[in-house]
């Protein structure tokens, strides 16, 4: 049994992620801590990576970004945690169809083969 | 607090000038980034799609530059308030919501050209100076003009060092919170001046001010919480979640009926309102009385229709005659599928029309039913000053409470006695007069009234409705067989909706979700009843909680991967059941609500409504007369 689990990427995600970049620029630059050029910069790069081909491209080119510029973690931090809402949410379908068939050792062994 | 050096910015000032004086206001860089940060701020809460705010944003399109501030002067000062619009490439910059994303720019006409161009045409057809009031740059002036006084009384502190101390940045911080503290009012404040100011331009931008999309403007979200709200509360009362769903295309609706013109604008770019616009057409189609004129044959015209009616496609419009007389026009229009409220207007209008001399009910002036009997109109007479309970001024009414759950108790009573069930009781039922000689409750929407002892066939269905209509409000007489629902058993529900409205209209539909403590001497009934009513309760939360349950993997086919039917049900029991009981069992905790909320009843009047709330059938009283004696007494 495969253990990759491939997510799909959710428009609705990445709009949030996009809503979240925003509000941490609009923060940013009234709190004072970014400056105007700054901002846009960033964004012009955050721009660049659009369109994401899928779920691990997302993450990635997110995670690059947050690697450069430390002050929008919080959005990469969204991602994978959402990244683990859905994959736990994956095992247990996998784990429920098993045992709805009585397959208990098969269930088991899909939470064993995760780690 | 870190040593760290707090930037501020140097860049030349940016100087605005306002049309309230000759002096210049300084706007310091600082002020310029949190301004471009607010327009920034406007687009996200306007819905602005986040990728092209962010093209916007990098393009320059939010910067707040000097270019905006000649902009309002230019507007402010040498138009005439309603003159000839004509939008500079500057204002369409400036607005937020007028950004014409990039790639929309094509030879052949995108429907975003296509809405921009149906935008200006509506401006000149109502003399708009800009798209809506946000946008109009004498309103922006007087945002500009509040803002630039708050700057006058609180200067920046260290304005004008290249670094700050510790103090001053802690002082500069506390100044930057204090002023997002006036932005957030600024609004409203700026309103407020301009409807002073250009009130007929602000009436205007009211009717026919538009925007983006439908969902950027602010009138439709008005309808869309107000729907929420109303949704929620029949989610409540029915135990469906499936109303609250309908929140949202009740409020599309409505806005189409209101707003039939700016729908249409919004339809270029919005498929869903198309449809809903061709539905309206044909209804209207034969219908010249229902035009937006304000002048019909020497008849001024003013839309009263609340949003309950609108959605029951009925309108209620008062019109003043030529010589001044005011009458009031109750318009019906029979939708396929729906509850045939044309034949509900006729019986309607018999109904008021035995009890007119009762001086209770609105005088019938006239009755029409149009020759297809698809729309029907009944003219009333006009209840002058009434105030609807469901009215957000009936509020003031509160410090009369005892004198108005009396008054609407004897109204109540004179139908019950002339053998008539208001049925659809409910907080839109009373308008409320204040006269010389006191309250006076007028009884209104006799659309579903029902004759106790039934006059005809027609009657005979009316009475077997109103058992099923009672069952579905009234948790006691659900428990009860419809054939074993004695007319005693009506006068007692009907008289149980009277108190369950007027408890609503005094602590709030919501008062059930907010705990209360059951003093020691009530403990013991109130568990003894909870015990009794919980079965029930838990059968009915089971029930609907499985149709929800089959409503939502209908839509997400996911969803019973991640929760069983049964973790479904569970969940809904618990969060319910406490609220549920706490609804049904009002009656043993009325006092202590009432005295929560500070209001003060006469106690037989409070008694009364206890009785009237009690889930035990028999303990509630089937008349009024206990109301009416404590007046005589």
């Amino acid at each position: 049994m495969s253990t990759t689990l491939s997510l799909k990427l959710d428009n609705e995600l990445v709009k949030k992620i996009e809503k979240d970049y925003l509000q941490i620029i609009i923060d940013s630059l009234k709190n004072g801590s970014l400056k105007l050029n700054e901002a846009k910069s960033h964004t012009k790069e955050f721009l660049s990576f659009l369109p994401f081909s899928s779920f691990d491209d997302f993450k990635k080119k997110i995670g690059e970004f947050v690697l450069k510029h430390p002050q929008y973690q919080k959005i990469y931090l969204l991602i994978l945690k959402t990244e683990e809402e859905i994959e736990t949410q994956q095992i247990l379908n996998r784990m429920r169809a098993f045992i709805k068939e009585n397959k208990f050792d098969e269930a088991l062994k899909v939470v064993a083969h995760q780690k | 607090m870190t040593g760290e050096v707090l930037e501020v910015p140097t860049a030349t000032p940016v100087e605005a000038k306002t049309q309230y004086g000759p002096e210049q206001i300084t706007l310091n860089p600082a002020e310029v980034v949190i301004k471009t940060a607010d327009n920034l701020q406007e687009g996200l809460n306007r819905g602005v799609e986040p990728k092209k705010l962010m093209e916007g944003f990098v393009e320059g399109v939010y910067d707040w530059v000097d270019e905006n501030i000649d902009n309002v002067n230019q507007g402010g000062n040498d138009k005439q308030p309603g003159g000839e619009p004509e939008q500079s490439d500057k204002e369409a910059k400036k607005s937020p919501q007028a950004v014409v994303p990039k790639e929309q720019v094509q030879l052949k006409e995108t429907p975003e050209q296509q809405f921009q161009k149906a935008v200006q045409e509506h401006r000149k057809k109502y003399g708009l100076q800009a798209d809506n009031l946000e946008g109009d740059p004498r309103f922006v002036q007087i945002k500009d003009q509040l803002m630039a006084e708050w700057f006058q009384k609180n200067p920046e502190p260290g304005q004008g060092k290249e670094e700050l101390t510790d103090r001053e940045k802690d002082q500069w911080r506390d100044w930057v919170n204090r002023k997002l503290a006036f932005q957030d009012t600024i609004s409203q404040k700026a309103k407020e001046i301009y409807r002073t100011q250009y009130g007929e331009d602000f009436n205007r931008y009211q009717k026919y001010g538009v925007y983006q999309s439908l969902e950027e403007d602010p009138r439709f979200q008005s309808l869309l919480e107000a729907q929420r709200r109303r949704f929620t509360k029949i989610a409540e009362h029915s135990g469906n979640i499936q109303a609250i769903n309908q929140a949202e295309a009740e409020a599309k609706n409505l806005f189409a009926q209101i707003y039939p013109e700016i729908t249409k604008i919004y339809a270029i770019k919005n498929g869903e309102l198309s449809k809903l616009i061709k539905n309206n057409e044909s209804l209207t189609a034969n219908d010249q009385i229902t035009e937006p004129k304000r002048k019909i044959l020497g008849f001024e015209r003013e839309d009263r229709t609340g949003l309950i009616q609108r959605a029951r496609w009925k309108e209620n419009i008062t019109y003043i005659t030529p010589s001044g007389e005011k009458i009031f026009v109750k318009y019906a229009t029979r939708q396929e599928g729906r509850r045939d409220n044309v034949s509900g207007l006729k019986h309607e209008a018999e109904i008021i029309r035995e009890l007119e001399d009762d001086q209770i009910v609105p005088r019938v002036i006239d009755l029409k039913i149009y020759p297809d009997s698809k729309r029907g109109r009944l003219i009333l007479e006009n209840i002058e000053d009434g105030i609807s309970l469901d009215q957000e001024k009936s509020d003031q009414l509160k410090n009369k409470a005892n004198d108005v759950i009396q008054s609407t108790a004897e109204a109540h009573s004179i139908i019950l006695k002339r053998g008539i069930l208001l049925t659809d009781v409910n907080s839109g039922s009373y308008l409320i007069t204040q006269k010389d000689s006191g309250i006076q409750t007028y009884l209104v929407d006799f659309e579903l009234a029902t004759r106790i002892e039934p006059k005809n066939k027609e009657d005979e269905e009316r009475l077997l409705s109103a058992k099923e209509w009672f069952k579905g409000k009234d948790f006691s007489l659900n428990q009860k067989e419809t054939n074993s629902i004695t007319l005693e058993d009506l006068k007692k529900s009907e008289i149980h909706l009277w108190a369950k409205t007027m408890v609503e209209w005094l602590l709030g539909p919501s008062y059930s979700w907010e705990p209360i403590e059951i003093p020691p001497e009530k403990q013991e009934e109130y568990q003894r009843e909870s015990e009794r009513i919980r079965p029930h309760l838990i059968r009915e939360i089971q029930t609907r909680a499985k149709k929800d349950y089959a409503l939502i993997i209908s839509s997400y086919t996911d969803f019973k991967d991640q929760v069983s039917e049964e973790k479904f049900i569970n969940d809904e029991i618990n969060r319910e059941l406490p609220r549920r009981t706490d609804e049904l069992l009002i009656g043993i905790t009325l006092s202590e609500r009432l005295k929560k909320a500070g209001i003060i009843l006469d106690p037989k009047l409070e008694e009364f409504l206890a009785r009237a709330l009690s889930i035990d059938l028999e303990k509630r009283p089937s008349s009024f007369d206990d109301v009416i004696n404590i007046k005589e007494n």
